[in-house]
């Protein structure tokens, strides 16, 4: 047996500013990491439903306000990214794990894309009481 | 490519792989909460990708902008949608929806922040942060537990 030496791999600093792809690895980090904040904005809004009417609808007009909206807005926009980049990956991966085998990865992104909207209208119906 | 044996591995065929696996192999006895916090952050990830960016939208956009009115989302609607005595089990099904989709959003986003911040600071402090974001989750996820349960069952 040859003596291999050990040695503990890290990447360089900054590495995800190298490459596209790299860069929207990291983006689709800030989305996961973002969505546990409108995780959290809705824990508040049950909180508040819980208390009743008044702190209800105090905390909506809050969530509505302009600097709140610009919030939510840059939380929708990371939320998407993070959504359908993982969308694409899961074709791509399907080809890493089963080579020559899989399905293109357009026929599963576009499968992804009809599951996520038959998800929101059915979200929008069950939940929200239709379009 | 030649497969890996299946016995005891030759360093001489592949170099530096067994470098690669020595933190693996050092953790072997320990790795114990690592793929239950990997399955709730992929569950999470699931739920938050298909369920999360239309809730959003509703919750946040469509009255300030005017295309719902405001009684669309208001208490009134809430205290109808998670009614537990609604016809066809809408009430439990919207309880359920709510907590899956904290609790997923809340677990799946813990982790992401652990690995993305373990980027940042060259894995310094991994640990703490690791055990804060996902205690604050696990806390999170509990509330959320007991809000859809008031009114119901508590």
């Amino acid at each position: 047996m040859v003596e291999v030496r050990e040695a503990v791999w890290r990447r360089r600093s900054g590495w995800w500013t190298q490459n596209g792809h790299y860069l929207l690895f990291m983006l689709r980090e800030v989305g996961g990491s973002l969505s546990a904040v409108y995780g959290i904005i809705l824990l508040g809004l049950l909180i508040t439903f819980d208390m009743g009417q008044a702190s209800y609808e105090d905390y909506l007009a809050f969530l509505q306000t302009p600097a709140m909206l610009a919030i939510q807005a840059v939380i929708l926009a990371f939320v998407l990214v993070h959504a359908f980049t993982w969308f694409y990956l899961i074709g791509k991966s399907q080809a890493v794990m089963s080579a020559y085998r899989a399905p293109e990865w357009t026929r599963v992104f576009g499968l992804m894309i009809v599951i996520f909207v038959a998800a929101s209208v059915g979200v929008l119906f069950v939940v929200f009481g239709g379009l | 490519m030649a497969e890996e044996p299946a016995g005891t591995f030759d360093p001489r065929y592949n170099p530096g792989h067994r470098a690669i696996r020595v933190e693996a192999a050092q953790k072997e006895g320990g790795v114990v909460l690592e793929p239950f916090f990997w399955g709730l952050f992929s569950l999470g990830g699931f739920l938050t990708a298909f369920l999360l960016p239309v809730t959003i939208v509703a919750l946040s956009f469509l009255v300030p902008f005017g295309f719902w009115t405001p009684d669309r989302i208001g208490y009134t609607w809430l205290a109808s949608a998670m009614n537990p005595a609604a016809a066809n089990f809408q009430g439990l099904i919207v309880r359920l929806f709510f907590l899956l989709l904290i609790a997923g959003a809340l677990l799946h986003g813990a982790h992401r922040f652990t690995y993305m911040a373990a980027e940042l600071t060259h894995h310094r402090g991994e640990k703490g942060i690791s055990a804060l974001f996902h205690g604050l989750a696990v806390v999170g996820s509990l509330l959320a537990l007991y809000t859809v349960l008031r009114g119901w069952l508590l």
